[in-house]
């Protein structure tokens, strides 16, 4: 975080006001705070009936409408941008069928509205994740007794479980109006310039328009807002405990065909993106040769070869997920021996949550410009992920109930051992599964990757991103989709791994 | 002996080469051509070359500009006739007037007295059509403000784009006062703004509008690739402006007299010639033409922005545009 202060600290008075008053600056302002606003609103809207579903049942479906709320935080922004071109472009997927049923093709992308699309698609799975568990956690005694006074169904809703769960609902939108407020590659690639946000605006000062200055004002500015939005959502966090009650299940026909629907509208984009991508209609060729090609020899465009991306993005999304997950690990710990220790790693992550990607990239840049680019990759990725880490790992650690230690350490055994031995095998699924997280996270940044790396160091994403702009759209395409499920599928096996042992000790004790 | 003496020299040779190589930047869509010609170069004089590209050419001097002398590029290609004001104003270029400059075809093109930067090639700006999706012909600029073209045309940024800065001068050389009042008209009309040619023409191909900002030769490309003319070329009311791209040495070169090879190399014949079918404008030196480009118009008259116009004032203005809601 030091940087961010060096960089923020060398600002002069007359660029901070010259670019605040420029009616340039007001405008972008102003469209980044309507749309994540039009974009909450509709997110919130689009998840409920699904939040709703996935709350009050547990087959299939719900299970299905849980993998999906790992979309908003591991589906790389990049793969789903592409996605959406490949599927709603006027030659997509979507206008495609449209053609074929005899009707006009319609011009979905490049508008507001493709990028509130964009953002309605990453973020109602957040409205399934914090207001459907909330949901889901509410008593059944309490909905019960409800049900026998005779309360219908949306009676029932509106006057017992969403009062019950308000704090949730403050804390979704709240969730979803930051990332939005915060949006990168869904405006710059389904928007396009016209639709600058202040994220997207710093990166094109910083490395388009070479006003570093301009960026680092519009990151102050930035960071103040999301400091403002973090706040209220720890506020609204602390207040949302209730005691955690038997899963309330009820049958409702609606909202069962409404969540098929919004599984639909979210993992068509994923598929869609890979299956329209595999054949060249225009050269009548399966494009694998050409994707294997692609990783032989070195791109031009990017300035070394696929392999080297891939393997740039894989080593430091590695070592970002050890050293996040050790330092997570630690502050957990050292949280469980002091009575403030919750509140102290709350800080932490409020601290982490506040900036994003381009601002520490930006910051970066300006006080450790000499650094190497990996080293400040590896960094932006540890800070972005570590709030992530921390939730999860402080979740498991601090509540753990560890006896056995105190038993070994009267048997004598050293620190070293009781950690070796004791410790890490008795957390091992919680760390394999925050550092599945970490990597996931670090694999699929987009924005920081972009501004720190793009000229001598790109990662797998930036060079899809790259490719994507070019005579590579389908192999891009391709690609963007292929790393986006296979990160989905990665989080999802290791979140089975980890809740399988953890769950059977927690139940024995 | 000789074995090991050939050994030592392969050992003592390998990082001296890497060490040496000349590097050259330029815009993405310059790959073809560089593909076609650098090895020619590397053949002619032995010298190795490492060609790296950046997004457009905005992009492109806003980098070297940022970098200043930690920038590890030699060469530079592509920094257009708007462009090189503020290039000169930051004094990134060495002077160097190539042989064969002699050959350079009309002294308009010429960019510079002090040779900071040598032109390589030209072409007329225009907006190219598909006319498989097009209705009515368009005859000026005005007629693309019309309700029938809402979202149709795709431009570029022209604080990244030198395509983009280039209709930018062109729409303020045809309206003049009247150009804040042209570009409020005609916002309705744009479908996005991309920030370099490259992702234009990509967006452009692949079906998302029907109309572009892009070159007067694009007709030569389309009757090359597709045997017809697919992309109909406008240039309204035959009022083309013409963006001249130049190339030039860094200041900071360590590499000066390889790159001062490369500089006559980018005026020869081997270099030139590969210039219409590969970047789609005409060379500066009279070389033998395609066929295809008796489709592409060449500019008869040379527009040039008066220096007096300040390009950052029309940018300015076209932001507040652009932005406005």
């Amino acid at each position: 975080m030091l940087p961010l202060f060096f960089a923020f600290g060398n600002l002069e008075l007359d660029t901070i006001f010259e670019v605040i008053s420029s009616p340039s600056f007001r405008s972008i302002a102003g469209f980044t705070v309507k749309q994540a606003l039009l974009s909450t609103f509709l997110a919130m809207i689009v998840g409920f009936p699904a939040a709703l579903h996935y709350a009050r049942s547990n087959g299939r479906l719900s299970r299905l409408l849980g993998i999906t709320t790992y979309i908003p935080f591991f589906f790389p922004s990049i793969s789903m941008a592409i996605g959406f071109l490949a599927v709603y472009g006027r030659n997509g997927v979507l206008n495609n069928l449209i053609s074929f049923a005899g009707l006009e093709r319609v011009q979905i992308l490049y508008s507001l509205g493709a990028v509130l699309l964009g953002h309605v698609f990453y973020n109602a799975p957040i409205v399934i994740l914090v207001l459907g568990n909330a949901l889901r956690r509410l008593p059944s005694d309490v909905l019960e007794s409800s049900k026998i006074d005779g309360s219908g169904r949306i009676r029932r809703l509106l006057r017992v479980e969403l009062p019950l769960v308000t704090s949730a609902i403050i804390n979704s939108a709240l969730l979803i109006f930051t990332y939005c407020f915060t949006s990168f590659a869904v405006v710059l690639i389904l928007g396009g310039a016209q639709f600058a946000t202040l994220e997207v605006s710093i990166y094109m000062n910083f490395r388009l328009l070479a006003a570093p200055q301009n960026a680092v004002v519009l990151a102050v500015v930035q960071f103040m807002f999301i400091m403002l939005f973090g706040l209220l959502i720890s506020i609204s966090e602390k207040s949302s405990s209730f005691e955690q009650g038997e899963q309330y299940l009820e049958k409702n026909r609606f909202t069962g065909i409404y969540s098929w629907l919004f599984v639909l509208f979210e993992w068509v984009p994923i598929i869609g993106a890979l299956f329209s991508s595999f054949y060249d209609w225009t050269r009548r060729e399966f494009i694998f040769g050409r994707i294997a090609s692609l990783f032989e020899e070195k791109i031009v465009l990017l300035g070394t070869g696929l392999v080297n991306t891939l393997v740039n993005s894989i080593t430091l999304s590695f070592l970002a997920a050890v050293v996040t997950v050790t330092i997570a690990f630690f502050l957990s710990w050292q949280a469980r021996h002091t009575s403030r220790g919750s509140r102290h790693l709350r800080i932490v992550s409020l601290i982490a949550l506040s900036v994003t990607p381009s601002i520490l990239a930006v910051s970066y840049l300006t006080a450790f410009g000499s650094f190497p680019v990996p080293l400040l990759l590896v960094l932006l990725y540890i800070v972005i992920s570590l709030p992530v880490a921390l939730n999860y790992i402080s979740g498991q650690v601090i509540g753990a109930e560890l006896a056995f230690l105190e038993a070994a350490q009267l048997d004598g055994a050293s620190k070293l051992a009781r950690v070796r031995h004791m410790i890490i095998p008795f957390f091992r699924s919680t760390i394999i599964y925050a550092a599945t997280v970490v990597f996931a996270i670090s694999m699929g940044e987009f924005g920081g990757s972009l501004i720190l790396g793009s000229k001598d160091f790109p990662t797998f994403a930036v060079a899809i991103y790259r490719l994507n702009g070019s005579r590579y759209l389908l192999e891009a395409r391709f690609l963007s989709s292929a790393l986006g499920i296979i990160i989905i599928s990665i989080v999802a096996i290791s979140r089975r791994f980890a809740q399988r042992p953890e769950r059977s000790i927690r139940s024995t004790r | 002996m000789r074995r090991a003496f050939l050994v030592l020299s392969l050992i003592l040779f390998i990082p001296f080469s890497t060490v040496l190589s000349l590097k050259v930047y330029s815009y993405d869509s310059l790959q073809p051509l560089a593909q076609e010609t650098l090895s020619q170069f590397t053949e002619k004089t032995g010298i190795a070359v490492e060609f790296r590209v950046v997004g457009d050419s905005g992009s492109l001097l806003s980098l070297i500009i940022s970098e200043r002398e930690n920038f590890d590029g030699d060469v530079v290609i592509g920094i257009d006739n708007l462009l090189s004001r503020r290039a000169f104003e930051e004094g990134i270029f060495l002077s160097y007037r190539p042989e064969g400059y002699e050959k350079i075809s009309d002294s308009d093109l010429l960019l510079d007295s002090q040779w900071r930067l040598t032109p390589y090639d030209f072409g007329g700006i225009a907006l190219i059509c598909d006319t498989s999706q097009m209705k009515d012909s368009i005859e000026t600029l005005w007629d693309l403000t019309g309700p029938e073209y809402r979202r149709s045309v795709i431009i570029q940024d022209p604080r990244t784009s030198s395509t983009g800065l280039s209709f930018l001068a062109w729409t303020y050389l045809l309206f003049g006062e009247r150009f804040e009042e042209f570009w409020q008209a005609f916002k309705p009309s744009i479908l996005t703004v991309s920030l370099g040619w490259d992702d234009s023409f990509q967006k452009f191909e692949s079906g998302e509008a029907p109309i572009m900002v892009s070159y007067a030769t694009d007709g030569a490309y389309s009757m090359h690739y597709y045997g017809e003319s697919v992309y109909t070329t406008v240039i309204p009311e035959g009022r083309g402006y013409v963006q001249i791209e130049g190339a030039g040495i860094i200041r900071w070169t360590k590499n000066l007299h390889d790159a001062e090879m490369f500089m006559d190399f980018i005026l020869s014949e081997d270099f030139q010639r590969h210039i219409p079918l590969n970047q789609w404008m005409f060379p500066v030196i009279d070389v033998e033409m395609p066929p295809a480009f008796d489709y592409a118009v060449k500019p008869e008259k040379i527009l040039k922005l008066s220096a007096e116009v300040d390009l950052s004032e029309l940018i300015s203005k076209w932001e507040e545009v652009i932005y406005e809601r």
